[in-house]
């Protein structure tokens, strides 16, 4: 038999018996969308997280290295940066400085980490609010991480207007003057006014902000470019040790800044491994992009299978009802069936008639599951995705034309897996049944 | 088309029947079905109903065979096995030099959707499907395309005189012109044996005349194989021959043919 006389025959049927065919297609619409909206659930959560992680740090081709045990040969300052940026799997390093501040305004204080940043990479984040002039000032220009305001503590009081109520503390970082301070004591953890730090100076210091996750987490730092940073501490501590900078063994310091990171960027991504390799080996600890990614992708891989077997179970109740549908369709059909055996029609073709059905119910629920998941879909991403992250567009909820293919292909294979047991009976049935009167 | 062994076996088996049957039949006739010591058992539970308790004919191409007797004799139970439909329980069935006792379900079909037509009592037309569809129906099987099969089925309605009907649906239909659609559905696809069970059996006695006379004269017109069950002496009378069977054995074969009724008594 022609396929086309084969899935025409199938659709006549289906046709005739409308009613129970829109009943069974709603089961599997229904677990079709289940499935595919679990799905991009997590296929959402996970590339959202990905790409808040890899905003402004895309390249996977990138090292984070830090030291990994004291060893004076190997730290970090403008002179070994140089020697490394010649190994030939090195396109560019980095380096990256932390000078640990209090910034203040009224009541408000918080305890922030200034991260110093090369021009360029200070240049590729993505400013929310203000912007980075050009023109030099003379001043230290600092970018204010989205989510330092979480940080901010009431000065007098001690207390936390965002960990305590959820409430954001009125500090103005653009509006007026702030004080930064420097610490001048490293691990001096009793915040309230016994730490000790470098003289105070007011002024808008403040110049953007950025919501920009980063590999360091930009959002929870303040940054601002590196050389301006060295300056200003230089300014700040004038001659005092700088905590967080190592020191010779007679106490003084080394006269030169040392950086506690660098962002190694590999000039292939074939390369990376070497390049741990040699990193590895010549003291410093290595912490890849591509590892932190595999890792997000391991765990929300968890979330999908987790999510994904839930809508399995409303496509599992689905193909019960395909089945059900099926035996009852083959039972009133028996005497068709023998007619066509009678007539001479392979049995194969009748198997085949009755699985395209159970495919076609399949098929059907697998469209009209879909399309209702690209609409809920939508729907999820503009009511939940500003409650999950208020301010940000996170597309919690994403289908990818993969996933929308394979949910078709998926359903109507489901379709024919339920249809399987009552095509074969079909197949089976004796053609006296059309013989026999009634 | 027939694959190489069933051409060779068939050749083989015509030869070998030509010898016995030379003494029987005028030379020329080949046999179209071979019937030998044919039986089929029913249990049911501790009795066992003999349905058929040997019976042993042939039927020879272009022949018209009625098959009589009363209710319950065996009739449609012979003619079941000889199309295919039912396996028998001892014996041996020739069609065109096959065994087909020894096919198996899907050669069995293959086997009808070559050679056979058939005609049933209560029509089994497609309840869904208009005349001309019904007709072009088991032309599907074959894998022939809708314009193709909707030519000579559309031939083949005008044949038995339905050019006017074509679009009606079964139930749109009477009996008889619903029997006329079913004569038409089993000829359409040329076989080369027909058969029918009791096909005038839900007809009234006029229209019943009319439906056998159709058969009869489309079948030999395209020279056909006819076997018909029925349980009315009158309408065997039209048959070129008649098989008589009792409690499932042959009581006699009734010679329509030739001038005289030639009978053999078994
Ligand atoms: N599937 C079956 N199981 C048990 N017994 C059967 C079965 N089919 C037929 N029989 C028995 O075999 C015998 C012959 O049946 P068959 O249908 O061949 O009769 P028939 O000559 O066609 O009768 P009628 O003229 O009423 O159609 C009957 O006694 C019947 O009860
Ligand atoms: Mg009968």
């Amino acid at each position: 038999m022609r396929f086309f006389d084969i899935i025409g025959l199938s659709f006549g049927s289906l046709f005739r018996r409308r009613a129970r065919t829109i009943l069974t297609v709603l089961g599997v619409f229904i677990g079709t969308a289940s499935v595919v909206l679990m799905l991009s659930l997590g296929i959402g959560l996970k590339q959202s997280f990905l790409e808040m992680y890899n905003e402004g740090n895309s390249q996977a081709n990138k090292l984070t290295i830090s030291l990994s045990e004291n060893n004076p040969a190997a730290y970090l300052t403008d002179d070994t940066i140089e020697e490394l940026e010649k190994q030939p799997f090195v396109e560019q390093i980095r380096p990256k400085l932390i000078g640990r501040a209090r910034i203040t305004q009224g009541k408000w204080a918080v305890d922030v980490n200034i991260l110093g940043l090369t021009k360029d990479e200070l240049g590729s984040l993505k400013l929310t609010k203000g912007a980075l002039s050009e023109e030099d000032t003379g001043d230290l220009k600092l970018i204010v991480g989205s989510r330092v305001i979480e940080d901010v503590y009431n000065y007098k009081t001690g207390e936390y207007p965002y960990y305590d109520k959820k409430e954001y503390a009125d500090m103005d970082f653009f509006g007026d003057s702030v004080r930064i301070q420097f610490e001048t004591e490293d691990f001096n953890v009793d915040y309230l006014g016994h730490r000790e730090f470098t003289s105070k100076k007011r002024k808008p210091y403040i110049v953007a902000e950025t919501a920009d996750m980063g590999a360091e987490g930009y959002c929870y730092c303040i940054c601002a470019d590196i050389d301006a940073l060295k300056e200003f501490m230089d300014k700040e501590y004038r001659g005092k040790s700088i905590p967080g900078q190592p020191v010779r063994k007679n106490g003084r310091p080394y006269g030169e800044y040392i950086y506690p990171l660098a962002t190694v960027t590999v000039n292939s991504r074939e390369n990376i491994d070497a390049a741990k390799e040699y990193f590895t080996e010549n003291g410093y600890q290595v912490m890849a992009n591509d590892e932190i990614t595999e890792e997000i992708d391991k765990s929300f891989n968890l979330v999908q299978a987790v999510l994904g077997s839930i809508g399995a179970v409303s496509l599992l109740v689905a193909a019960i009802g395909i089945a059900n549908t099926m035996t009852m369709s083959i039972y009133e059909r028996t005497k068709e069936i023998g007619i066509m055996k009678v007539l001479g029609c392979d049995i194969k073709n009748i198997r085949w008639m009755f699985l395209a059905e159970a495919g076609l119910i399949g098929l059907m629920g697998g469209i009209v599951g879909v399309t209702l998941s690209y609409g809920l879909s939508s729907i999820i991403n503009t009511i939940v995705g500003p409650l999950i992250e208020p301010g940000m567009i996170l597309t919690v909820s994403r289908i990818p034309i993969a996933l929308a293919v394979l949910a078709l292909i998926f359903s109507t294979l489901i379709g024919m897996f339920a249809g399987l047991l009552p095509a074969n009976k079909a197949m089976r049935l004796s053609p006296l049944a059309a013989i026999r009167n009634e | 088309m027939l694959s190489i062994s069933e051409r060779n076996g068939g050749i083989f088996l015509d030869i070998e029947k030509q010898g016995e049957q030379e003494s029987e039949q005028p030379a020329g006739r080949q046999v179209a079905i071979d019937v030998c010591n044919l039986q089929k058992f029913y249990r049911l539970g501790d009795e066992t109903v003999r349905a058929l308790d040997g019976v042993t004919f042939q039927i020879y191409e272009g022949e018209f065979v009625a098959i009589v007797g009363t209710s319950g004799s065996g009739k449609s139970t012979l003619l079941n096995m000889l199309a295919g439909l039912e396996k028998p329980t001892k014996g041996e069935i020739t069609i065109a030099g096959q065994r087909i006792d020894r096919l198996k379900e899907n050669q069995l079909v293959r086997f009808r959707r070559r050679k056979i037509g058939f005609i049933f009592q209560s029509f089994n037309l497609i309840a869904t499907m208009n005349a001309l569809e019904n007709v072009a129906f088991p032309l599907a099987f074959r894998g022939i395309t809708k314009t193709a099969r909707e030519k000579k089925a559309d031939a083949m309605l005008e044949r038995v005189g339905l050019s006017r009907h074509k679009s009606h649906k079964p139930n749109q239909m009477s009996g008889g012109q619903q029997q006329r659609v079913g004569v038409a559905r089993a000829l359409v696809v040329n076989p080369s044996i027909v058969f029918a069970d009791e096909p005038t059996g839900n007809l009234d006695s006029n229209t019943s005349k009319e439906i056998l006379e159709l058969m009869r004269n489309v079948v030999s017109e395209q020279k056909k194989t006819l076997v018909m069950v029925t349980h009315d002496n009158n309408l065997a009378h039209v048959a070129d021959r008649i098989i008589h069977i009792r409690d499932g054995k042959i009581k006699k074969i009734e010679n329509n043919q030739t001038t005289g009724i030639i009978e053999e008594v078994y």
